[in-house]
């Protein structure tokens, strides 16, 4: 600071406009930091890495029967998983495998009665292949596809035959930070859908299948080399 | 090209509805009790499930027991009736003995090797279904008649049919719930009967114990 602003500045200062908010240059300074830890982190490309995740997914109904009036769906259901990432090639886009175990009770409504029952619990392993690119910074896409087994706890009603699978399409929002130069946290938000229907509802002349739709929320941690 | 492809595919994946079987009143037969003119309709509630089953852990029965009870809930998609073994009879919902009925006027069926008889003991004026109800099962011939087995089978099955609520014959042969049953399983007849029952609101309530 020079002698003359010595002199001036207490004259300057009063001729400046007054802020209209105290404190107004420390927000903005919070906002950039936001800003550019969420878009201006160093993206996961061309980089091989393990996550592991946990978190939870929410279930869409496996069967409305329009008939008996009665809904089958899986309740929210805490979910772990595990995914490797490759490189495709000198680009930034990755092959995710990936897996995650769920379980939680399946629970059956009946709209006449009003009532809720539970019929044991049901797990569920979907195994995914999926294709990983950017999007802006840390946050990258995710698309693909893969199989969904489902894992009764007895062979009972829909599940009598025991566990089945089904064919499903996934899509999903990654976003990364670093926390060291080989560890960084991700957190990932995903949807997956697919057609829901087993033996014994097929012996029993339920036509089609149902529309099933999933959605997770997984946070974890990825080991990059 | 291929963006608006994948959108497609997952919005028709996402919206299918399965298609469940309409039932026709020619597929199933009465199962409902009419006492003094008025209809008695008889069904386990959910928040009562499973329902507790006693039989003695040496009965020469209790097998056919446990056939009979996993008979029953594979009829069901959605765990509307649901049964358990218990080891304590005071306790039970339902108890099952290997001997004559000393209680008479139940719902019984006799055949040439083994009879059985269910008292659902439900009181029409009351509208309610006091528990334990009982289930009696024996043979009428030596246990080294051939038949017997297939006997106690078909029948404990019957009897169950009873228990679960279906409180009326049926007028088919081809059906476990006929009144002199041949039939060693539960038929297509049987089972959407059986959801049917299920399916509409009972008239009776339980008391007793629970």
């Amino acid at each position: 600071m020079t002698a003359a602003c010595w002199r001036y500045c207490e004259r300057w200062r009063r001729d400046l406009t007054a802020p209209l908010v105290r404190r107004h240059l420390r927000r903005m300074r919070r906002l950039l930091t936001a800003a550019m830890i969420t878009v201006g982190t160093t993206p996961l490309a061309a980089q091989t890495g393990v996550q592991l995740t946990a978190g939870v997914t929410s279930s869409g109904i496996l069967v409305t029967d329009g008939v008996l009036r009665t809904k089958l769906r899986p309740a929210i259901a805490p979910t772990i998983g595990i995914a490797i990432a490759i490189p495709t090639g000198k680009g930034p886009y990755r092959a995710v495998l990936a897996a995650h175990y769920s379980r939680s009770s399946l629970r059956v409504t009946d709209t006449d009665f009003g009532t809720t029952d539970d019929l044991g619990t049901l797990a569920t392993i979907d195994a995914l292949v999926m294709a990983e690119g950017p999007i802006a910074g840390a946050l990258r896409w995710q698309f693909g596809g893969g199989a969904i087994f489902y894992r009764p706890s007895a062979n009972q009603g829909v599940f009598l035959d025991g566990p089945t699978h089904r064919w499903l399409i996934a899509g999903g929002l990654t976003w990364s930070h670093p926390l060291s130069p080989h560890l960084h946290l991700v957190v990932d938000g995903r949807v997956d859908s697919h057609t829901f229907t087993t033996d014994v509802l097929v012996a029993r002349h339920y036509a089609g299948a149902q529309g099933v739709q999933r959605f997770g929320l997984h946070a974890g941690v990825e080991r990059t080399f | 090209m291929r963006r608006p492809l994948l959108g497609m595919l997952l919005v028709v994946a996402a919206c299918g509805t399965i298609g469940s079987p309409l039932i026709t009143s020619g597929e199933v037969y009465e199962f409902r009790d009419v006492e003094r003119g008025d209809t008695i309709v008889f069904h386990w509630p959910r928040a009562d499930l499973p329902v507790r089953i006693w039989v003695a852990s040496d009965s020469p029965i209790r097998s056919y027991v446990e056939t009979a009870i996993a008979r029953w809930q594979a009829a069901f998609l959605y765990g509307e009736f649901r049964a358990t073994l218990v080891t304590d009879s005071t306790i039970a919902d339902v108890i099952v003995r290997n001997t004559p009925s000393d209680i008479g006027n139940g719902l019984n069926r006799r055949a040439p090797q083994c009879a059985g008889e269910t008292d659902p003991n439900i009181n029409p004026a009351t509208k309610t279904a006091r528990l334990p109800m009982h289930v009696f099962m024996y043979a009428v011939v030596s246990d080294a008649i051939p038949g017997l087995a297939s006997c106690y089978g078909v029948t404990m099955t019957h009897e169950f049919g009873h228990v679960l609520g279906l409180l009326v014959h049926s007028p088919s042969f081809g059906d476990v719930m006929f009144a002199d049953p041949r039939f060693d399983g539960i038929s297509e007849r049987d089972r959407l009967t059986a959801i049917t029952l299920y399916s509409i609101a009972p008239t009776i309530t339980l008391t007793g114990r629970r």
